[in-house]
């Protein structure tokens, strides 16, 4: 067995993403500008994820469940 | 505690690609044989195999914190990503190939893709189903997935698209006549030890979402170990009622009714539960990260209370909300418009289901806009005062109708896993706010195992062997085939190796053959 020895230099030590912990009170209006850089991104983002075809992409993804 | 992914897998082929997307992994991550051929565990404990369907699924190792689930979960979303973009021509240029952690199948297949949960617990196993149900029921408010009701002939936004395939409140089955509450009583432990199985959550992409979905709901568990779960129980009148009504309230002020004739939103029963974690956060009996739970899980119902959109950066569901919103709104269609088109669109396809019509009936043949005639002209006439006292036009139908199929799209992609998903674009452009308390290091937790319990052991053990291939791995052992021995780990908080001849009553024999046809059985 080996001991696991944590990489306390490394850059994924640092936080990747900003935290989730819910903003409260008048913090609440700086989650409301969050959400229009949000929606701002999506635009972009959702041209460039969108197949030409939504019908045919959902045919190509059926099948069967499992569980 | 840990959590169960199970993937949609697109393509055609999706046989091929599955055998080699793993063979990719285990070409690329060490691992070590599972029980079947198409099982195969890892050096960070986590266990990838084909399920029934023929889709993958990613088992988290067992965890004992809801960082380190989360870890794994984020670890085990990186390590098939880049297998998925490593297929081989022609499978990788296949329409919609990829993976998704998508919970729902908009193309009428009336699939489900599960994501479970499972909990260690000392409890007798039938202590929990009344005790955990309201819990589980209004959990959905931070832990729904967002999507579409998959069995409405419309758009139905909802919290919860899983939450339509739950039709009981208790049940065995994870495959039809599914239950908020999973009866399933296998405790891959040793005597003593039970497994709560959950199989009513989905598949998330939010890092806090998965946070609170399993540190809340190991919490609740942890109060009914320690003898400190909060009476009376709250008894709800009827669950699965209660779960749509939540799911289906963006706003989060539906209520539901009680046995005792009290009616209370999904945030006053989570408060419940809240306050009785709260107020043992320093018992012996609760888990070290009791209160950092707590006061995340008391801000986001103050957050889902106060305005639910302010978490539009934060849950999935409340993602998806603001983006799909935004998106309807682009095809000049209102929001507040789609229950109307809801009840013309539910309308026109009953009446064309019982009318004598066979074929595909397109919006244009309903309208009467093509040469032939329309199956089902009363019908429009009938609907068409309705659509007018509305603020509808036929003339928005057809782009309604193939709104309905973009939007299915963007929930799929929503969790396609790599570069092409939705959540990992934008959360690449930095505009997302849904990290969990502790959680670094994604990267380590593709090779390590987390650092205690068996997860640790059966880990480290993979890593270091040197003959993997002559092993087969399961839960509670790894058995060393070419020695005739098993490394016990039927003790979850098992700390040193302990290696046992196979002959053992509570192995599976002497012969390794008979041994492997045993493990088989017991997956089975």
């Amino acid at each position: 067995m080996t001991t696991r020895v944590r990489k306390i230099d490394s850059e994924e030590q640092k936080p990747r993403v900003r935290p989730g912990r819910p903003e409260t009170g008048e913090r609440v209006a700086a989650s409301r500008d969050k959400a229009q850089e949000l929606l701002n991104a999506a635009d972009e983002v959702i041209s460039k994820a969108l197949s030409s075809d939504s019908e045919a992409f959902l045919k190509a993804t059926r099948q069967q469940g499992g569980e | 505690m840990g959590v169960e992914t199970e993937y949609a897998l697109g393509g055609i082929t999706r046989d091929a690609s599955i055998r080699a997307l793993l063979e990719i992994v285990s070409r690329e991550v060490r691992g070590m044989p599972g029980v079947t051929p198409s099982d195969r565990f890892f050096s960070n404990g986590s266990r990838l195999y084909v399920d029934a369907g023929l889709h993958p699924e990613l088992d988290t190792p067992e965890c004992s914190n809801p960082t380190d689930v989360v870890r794994h979960l984020r670890a085990g979303d990186r390590m098939l990503a880049r297998a998925i973009g490593k297929l081989p021509e022609p499978l990788c240029s296949e329409p919609g190939v990829g993976l998704f952690k998508c919970n729902v199948d908009y193309s009428g297949g009336k699939t489900t893709w599960g994501s479970h949960e499972s909990y260690m617990h000392v409890s007798p196993p039938d202590s929990f189903p009344d005790r955990l149900v309201p819990h589980l029921v209004s959990r959905v408010i931070f832990t729904g997935a967002g999507g579409f009701n998959p069995f409405c002939d419309g758009i139905e936004f909802t919290l919860s698209p899983r939450a339509r395939h739950l039709v009981t409140a208790v049940a065995g089955s994870s495959t039809s006549e599914r239950g908020i509450f999973h009866t399933k009583n296998e405790s891959l432990a040793r005597r003593g030890f039970h497994r709560l199985h959950l199989l009513c959550g989905e598949s998330l992409c939010s890092e806090i979402a998965n946070w609170l979905r399993v540190g809340t709901t190991a919490l609740v568990v942890a109060l009914i170990d320690a003898d400190l779960y909060p009476e009376p129980l709250l008894r709800l009148s009827a669950p699965v009622g209660a779960l749509r009504r939540f799911a289906e309230d963006p706003t989060c002020r539906a209520t539901a009714m009680l046995d005792d004739g009290r009616k209370m939103t999904a945030v006053e029963i989570q408060r419940h539960f809240l306050g009785a974690v709260d107020e043992h956060r320093a018992h012996v009996g609760m888990p070290s990260w009791t209160g950092e739970v707590c006061d995340v899980w008391a801000s986001t119902l103050d957050a889902i209370e106060q305005d639910p959109e302010s978490l539009s950066t934060t849950l999935d569901w409340a993602i998806k909300l603001a983006i799909f919103k935004q998106r309807v709104s682009q095809k000049d269609i209102r929001w507040e418009d789609l229950p109307a088109w809801n009840y013309v669109i539910k309308t026109i396809v009953f009446a064309v289901q019982e009318s004598l019509f066979k074929g595909r009936a397109t919006v244009e043949l309903v309208l009467g806009k093509e040469t032939r005639p329309s199956p089902i002209p009363d019908t429009i006439d009938a609907l068409t005062p309705y659509v007018t006292s509305h603020g509808l036009s036929w003339d928005m139908l057809r782009p309604v109708v193939d709104l309905r199929r973009e939007l299915f799209e963007l929930d799929f992609r929503f969790g396609q896993i790599g570069e092409g998903g939705l959540f990992e674009q934008l959360e690449r452009t930095g505009v997302l706010t849904h990290g969990a308390p502790g959680v670094v290091n994604i990267e380590e937790a593709i090779t390590e195992p987390p650092s205690e319990g068996r997860a640790h052991l059966r880990g480290e053990y993979i890593k270091t062997c040197a003959e993997p291939e002559s092993h087969t791995c399961f839960w509670d052992s790894i058995c060393d085939l070419r020695e005739r021995r098993y490394l016990d780990l039927s003790n979850p908080f098992v700390r040193l190796p302990r290696w046992k001849p196979m002959v053992d009553k509570n192995c599976v024999g002497d012969d390794p053959l008979q041994m492997l046809f045993n493990l088989r059985r017991r997956a089975g």
